[in-house]
């Protein structure tokens, strides 16, 4: 086995036995267990970006092979992506294919390149399949001429913000100067093409006011907005967090209290309304939460095909798998104990959650959240009480807001009390 | 309940105390029948949740870091 390989599957092993040294995807397959084909590809066409956020994931935590990559995606690694995500679309009939472009920053590419790009997949995916594409930015490199390109060629954008000007001080560029004035000028160009709109993008800050921070994010019109909660894990723990309390589900409670009494839907958010799919037993559309399969890939600059980059959080290499656009289909990640792991459903989950009320809204929360260094990913979440506060609470407010229904057999109101 | 620190792996005390009901089911609910509905935020999420009725295959476990 050549040294790299050796040492990445020895730094998966020791850092995450679970599900690296536990998980017999062989033994999985044989047994009838599989895989589901992906649907969804996040394409880093620049590893590199015009901001030094302070609590990126790429850049500030514990991963360091940005450093090693391409500035920029090569012509030669673009046409093997759309090679590859053409022949795994052909290969499992797939109706439609999700192009994510990211980075770093996407837009330090000629929105001319990424429109080729784009272009490029279309026409290389089999009939039939559709294609959805969209691009995610700070905002700062956004004008009317990039706008325009990136339409002309049905790429619709979506914006990392804080918050107003008071609420994304750790947004700053290289010299840490405020983005929020290009960002700002750049959200006002994107508001007047709702067409073109995806929303907004904003991890929580528990020194901002909730409510303040969410109506600033108002302010730019979106037509849907997600709250993420900061990346961390048990053995790097998000910043704020304390036993017995529960600061994040506190903040994510006041604006969902706020956006549920306005009377009117001002804009989607996301994890409110994934919570309220699960609620009401539908499948959910985010990976953050339910215990769907996980059908996302992620191709690095030089062509790496890697796990979910948010992975990054949780150790040097934790995304890494070997793989590469030259050599490897998508169908060789799906069999990678790292993302097998992620669509084994409750079976992945820690026995305590398995046999947690809330299982099948929560989903164990978001993998990285699990993380524990030398143990893995077979934990609760560290935001698990912030998760089951926050779900029990958009419950009982749904619940108010549910007509009850005649007593069948099984009243679904029976035994549930206010939490 | 111990802290999930803890090795045994287990919930926060408060949380388990306060919720020791299990969470309403909602899962039987006809969502077509709830459709106009006096809530006006809730009539919306609604309308928009019949589509993953309809096409539940096609609802897919998305990015979270991509907005939209």
């Amino acid at each position: 086995m050549e040294a790299g390989k050796h040492d990445r599957w020895a730094t998966h092993r020791a850092r995450a036995p679970w599900p690296y040294a536990a998980l017999d995807v062989p033994a999985l397959r044989a047994g009838g267990r599989l895989a589901r084909p992906l649907r969804q590809f996040v394409v880093k066409t620049n590893s590199r970006c015009n901001l030094a956020c302070t609590y990126c994931y790429v850049y500030e935590m514990a991963d360091g092979t940005w450093r090693d990559r391409p500035a920029v995606i090569s012509a030669e690694v673009r046409a093997l992506t759309v090679r590859r995500i053409a022949d795994h679309a052909r290969r499992h009939r797939l109706p439609s294919v999700d192009l994510v472009l990211h980075g770093g920053e996407p837009l330090l590419t000629p929105a001319a390149e990424l429109a080729a790009f784009v272009e490029e997949l279309r026409a290389a995916l089999p009939t039939g399949c559709a294609l959805s594409a969209t691009v995610q930015t700070n905002a700062t490199l956004l004008t009317a001429e990039r706008l325009d390109a990136l339409a002309a060629a049905g790429i619709r954008v979506g914006v990392s913000l804080d918050g107003g000007p008071g609420h994304n001080g750790r947004r700053v560029d290289h010299a840490g100067r405020p983005s929020w004035p290009a960002a700002a000028r750049g959200l006002r160009l994107l508001a007047e093409r709702p067409e073109s709109y995806a929303g907004l993008l904003c991890v929580v800050d528990l020194e901002q006011d909730p409510v303040e921070t969410y109506e600033s994010l108002l302010s730019f019109a979106p037509p849907a907005i997600d709250l993420l909660l900061p990346l961390g894990n048990w053995s790097s723990p998000p910043p704020g967090r304390r036993p017995g309390r529960t600061p994040y589900a506190d903040w994510l409670i006041a604006v969902f209290d706020h956006w549920w009494d306005a009377g009117r839907r001002r804009t989607r958010i996301r994890r409110f309304e994934e919570v309220i799919a699960l609620l009401f037993g539908l499948p959910t559309g985010t990976e953050a939460l339910g215990l769907a399969a996980a059908v996302t890939a992620v191709v690095e600059t030089d062509g790496s095909i890697e796990l979910i980059d948010t992975l990054k959080s949780a150790y040097d290499g934790a995304a890494d798998t070997g793989l590469h656009v030259a050599r490897d289909g998508f169908d060789a990640l799906l069999d990678h104990p790292g993302f097998a792991a992620r669509q084994l459903g409750p079976a992945a989950l820690a026995p305590v959650c398995q046999a947690c009320d809330l299982v099948t809204v929560c989903g164990g929360g978001h993998y990285v959240h699990r993380f524990r260094d030398g143990d893995g990913f077979r934990n609760p979440s560290v935001y698990c009480t912030e998760l089951d506060a926050l779900i029990r609470h958009i419950a009982g407010r749904l619940r108010a807001a549910v007509p009850e229904r005649p007593a069948p057999d099984a009243d679904p109101w029976a035994g549930a009390l206010p939490c | 309940m111990k802290d999930p620190n803890d090795s045994a792996v287990m919930v926060d005390d408060t949380t388990a105390t306060a919720c020791a009901t299990r969470l309403v089911d909602l899962s039987g609910v006809d969502l077509t029948a709830l459709r106009g509905l006096d809530h006006p935020v809730l009539a919306d999420v609604i309308e928009d949740l019949l589509d993953r009725v309809v096409d539940p295959l096609n609802v897919l476990a998305e990015f979270d870091q991509r907005a939209g």
